[in-house]
């Protein structure tokens, strides 16, 4: 592992914080994006939550090609990552950018390691358009945390991770935040994984960005009521838990 | 080999001429297919990925050069290398070659512009998933021209079919000579205007079971592709 | 909402508009079939290689009484002449045609074929009368009952063509049969038609006397027409069997001269056939005749031993009419 981090250097450096501005999307006179400008500390990790429609996926993708022109490569995991023809083992092996001056043998090793981390092993060989709902979910995650990177964009990643399987990926992914102290944007839905993994919350309602802080600021009493009636309706909190 | 009997009795007793003009029917449709993939294959995921200022337009033209009737086609690489033309020196007028060429200027089009639609409908998705993490350019064009095999094998057999049935250019620029240029098409219209027209079915038929060979193979490779 | 309504209206407004075109076009179409029958004659003589030929000679065979009368259209008006690719790539028969149609009110359409599918055409009644040049097959289908009688009615030659350089040195040779002898010796490359015409029939007849089997890379069995062949002998540099008539009309494109013309065994004969109605039923004896008729008269006369005069300075044709 000490090899693959020393290698990171070439991988460009997120050291400063980071402000994007202008991310607005207007698709048929609807506001799908507004957000003027939004600033990312290296090494943090933040919980993008939101509705369903409320622009999420659409940040998320300008994110990943705002930051793949500054920073070179990222790890980007769209909602409905695509599922090569390949056996397991080949797709995750698409993660791993070409000189990066790595070993036949490194580089098998630390694939190796994300199919036992996530649970794979046994489907190294199975095609990678045959796998189920969640068994192509760790998949797409193992092919991004395959090798260190400094910015992780993952949108939706554990949708269709029954409980075990969660689990895994957490742990996994846990595993790799602490070891590469990577900047991290987790757009989900299920509250409970951004509470385990982030320590900082986006709020994004309409396309506009109406909370932004600490993720103990799901509970403060006086936060965004729009935010209280998200978490009202999607997770059927009535009462600060 | 006047009559419908006398074909086939020359396919079974493997007479020459027959088997000749098979096996220059072949050469030229596996040559003119084979070079128009090579190049209509990549041609097509570059279009797909990239975005440059004209890409509609010159997918208009490539789209409109997919009727190009083989006619023009024909006259095109005949003044080309005809004697007095700019390529006479090389003196491939009524060859192998000057039908391949003309072969290629008619199926390229085809098989860039079916390419190019095949990969677009999953070019989006695929780019989405790949597209921060580095992969080399060609490697993620090769990506995508997997993923599309299915609809590919398809793409290729058109283009098999169409060389296959190619008369008009053929004739034109190959001339018809018997043991170097004549293949199935433009033998069956010379059996046709002597007035055998027992023979020119029997080719015909030869053609068509030719034809439906290629594409049992062909599926045969696509159902193994989906188990 | 309101995109979706202005999508809807769209869509309708493009089916309809598409419906329309599609309705426009088909009268279109059949005006311009229409059209084009009766406009045949004037279509071909404009399209005709020899135009100015054709001019000067329509002219002089009109007389002042044909042009102004107006002919009744006879009852089957539609002749259906099966003929062969030389005859038809000389240009003479749109000259012809325009002539009969303007004389008689029939509208002749002529159909060129390898002289196999000619006579073939003669034989399943796809033709009313076959104008060939292949007397033993002319006398076997007379024999077996297709054709009325045989019409011997004009003749050219055929020569032997060639490049200038003449490798073979056929120039020298004093008939066709020790000029083949020379070229398979020297083997100059040279074009065969391949495809049982006349012409072919002509220059296998040719080699048998001359006591060659031709074979070997430099005789090319191309299996193609009278012009495309001449096209070919151009490209190639080659020695060529060919008619005069078609020699002449493609000369200014292959740049080919005649090494060896006007030979004895070089006679090339045409004759007219009338296909014979007991074996086919439906064909148009009457209109079979009239253009035998016709091609015996002295317009016709007129016309064919002028043609080519003026372009090429000689005729291409020899007119012998009727036999006695």
């Amino acid at each position: 592992m000490t090899d693959m981090q020393s290698q990171t250097a070439y991988l460009q450096d997120f050291e400063k914080p980071v402000t994007l501005t202008g991310l607005k999307q207007i698709w048929r006179d609807r506001i799908v994006l507004d957000v003027p400008a939004l600033t990312l500390l290296p090494g943090r990790r933040y919980a993008l939550l939101g509705a369903n429609g409320s622009g999420k996926s659409t940040l998320m993708k300008m994110l990943s090609e705002r930051l793949t022109a500054n920073y070179g490569q990222i790890g980007y995991l769209p909602q409905k990552p695509y599922n090569f023809a390949l056996n397991v083992s080949h797709n995750i092996s698409l993660g791993i950018p070409q000189g990066l001056g790595l070993s036949a043998d490194e580089k098998n090793a630390s694939i190796q390691k994300q199919l036992d981390a996530l649970n794979l092993t046994e489907l190294s060989a199975c095609r990678g358009n045959r796998l189920s709902g969640g068994e192509a979910q760790k998949m797409a995650l193992a092919r991004l945390l395959v090798i260190p990177r400094k910015i992780l964009l993952l949108d939706e990643p554990t949708s269709s991770l029954d409980l075990n399987s969660l689990a895994q990926a957490e742990a996994a992914l846990t595993d790799y935040l602490s070891q590469n102290n990577s900047l991290l944007v987790l757009a989900t839905h299920q509250l409970s994984v951004a509470r385990r993994l982030c320590d900082e919350m986006i709020f994004l309602d309409q396309g506009q960005i109406l909370a932004l802080g600490p993720i103990s600021g799901l509970m403060d009493p006086s936060r965004n009521s729009r935010l209280s009636l998200f978490l009202r309706y999607e997770h059927g909190m009535n009462s600060i838990e | 080999m006047t009559t419908f009997e006398s074909v086939f009795a020359a396919f079974a007793s493997g007479d020459g001429e027959l088997y000749k003009i098979l096996g220059l029917t072949v050469c030229m449709t596996l040559l003119s297919t084979g070079f128009s993939v090579l190049t209509g294959f990549p041609a097509g995921a570059v279009l797909a990925s990239l975005s440059f200022p004209g890409k509609k337009l010159l997918r208009r033209i490539i789209q409109t050069c997919m009727g190009l009737p083989p006619v023009v086609a024909g006259l095109f690489v005949f003044l080309l290398l005809s004697r007095r033309g700019p390529m006479g020196s090389l003196q491939l007028l009524f060859s192998l070659p000057a039908m391949v060429i003309a072969q290629f200027i008619l199926i390229f089009p085809i098989v860039t512009s079916l390419t190019l639609a095949a990969i677009e409908s999953r070019q989006k998705a695929i780019n989405q998933t790949i597209s921060t993490l580095g992969l080399p350019r060609y490697k993620k064009y090769l990506l995508l021209l997997w993923e599309c095999r299915g609809s590919l094998l398809t793409v290729v057999l058109t283009g098999f079919g169409r060389s296959l049935s190619e008369v008009g250019a053929v004739m034109m620029v190959g001339g018809n000579i018997q043991g170097k240029t004549r293949v199935m098409t433009t033998a069956i219209m010379l059996e046709t205007s002597k007035g055998n027209f027992g023979a020119a079915i029997a080719l015909g038929l030869v053609l068509l079971i030719l034809a439906f060979l290629v594409n049992v193979i062909a599926n045969h490779f696509q159902e193994a592709q989906n188990d | 909402m309101k995109t979706k309504q202005i999508f809807i209206t769209r869509a309708r407004k493009t089916g309809a508009l598409m419906v329309v075109l599609l309705l426009a076009l088909l009268p279109a179409c059949s005006q311009a079939a229409s059209v084009s029958t009766t406009n045949t004659s004037a279509a071909v003589t404009a399209q005709s290689t020899t135009a100015a030929t054709t001019a000067a000679v329509t002219d002089a065979a009109l007389t002042p009484a044909e042009t102004s009368a107006a002919v009744t259209k006879p009852a089957n008006p539609v002749v259906r002449l099966s003929t062969t690719t030389s005859v038809n790539d000389s240009g003479l028969l749109p000259v012809l045609e325009k002539v009969f149609e303007s004389s008689t009110g029939y509208d002749l359409q002529i159909i060129a074929n390898g002289t196999g599918a000619a006579i073939k055409l003669g034989e399943s009644g796809d033709a009313d009368v076959l104008l060939v040049h292949a007397k033993a097959s002319e006398e076997a289908f007379v024999d077996a009952g297709y054709g009325m009688e045989r019409i011997p009615f004009m003749h050219n030659y055929f020569v032997i063509a060639g490049a200038a350089a003449d490798k073979a040195k056929v120039a020298d040779c004093k008939d066709a049969i020790s000029a083949f002898k020379a070229i398979a010796a020297s083997q100059a490359t040279f074009i065969s038609r391949g495809d049982d015409s006349g012409t072919n029939k002509a220059e296998l007849a040719l080699w048998k006397s001359a006591g060659v089997t031709p074979s070997g890379d430099w005789y090319v069995s191309a299996g193609k027409g009278m012009g495309p062949c001449l096209t070919m002998a151009g490209e190639m540099q080659a020695y060529i069997l060919t008619d005069k008539a078609t020699y002449l009309a493609t000369k200014a494109q292959t740049e080919l001269v005649i090494c060896l013309g006007e030979s004895d065994d070089l006679k090339n004969t045409y004759s007219l056939i009338a296909v014979n109605p007991d074996k086919n039923p439906g064909v148009n004896t009457q209109g079979a005749q009239a253009w035998i008729d016709f091609m015996l008269s002295d317009p016709a006369r007129a016309i064919i031993t002028d043609f080519g005069t003026k372009e090429y300075g000689e005729p291409l044709f020899f007119y012998d009419g009727a036999p006695s």
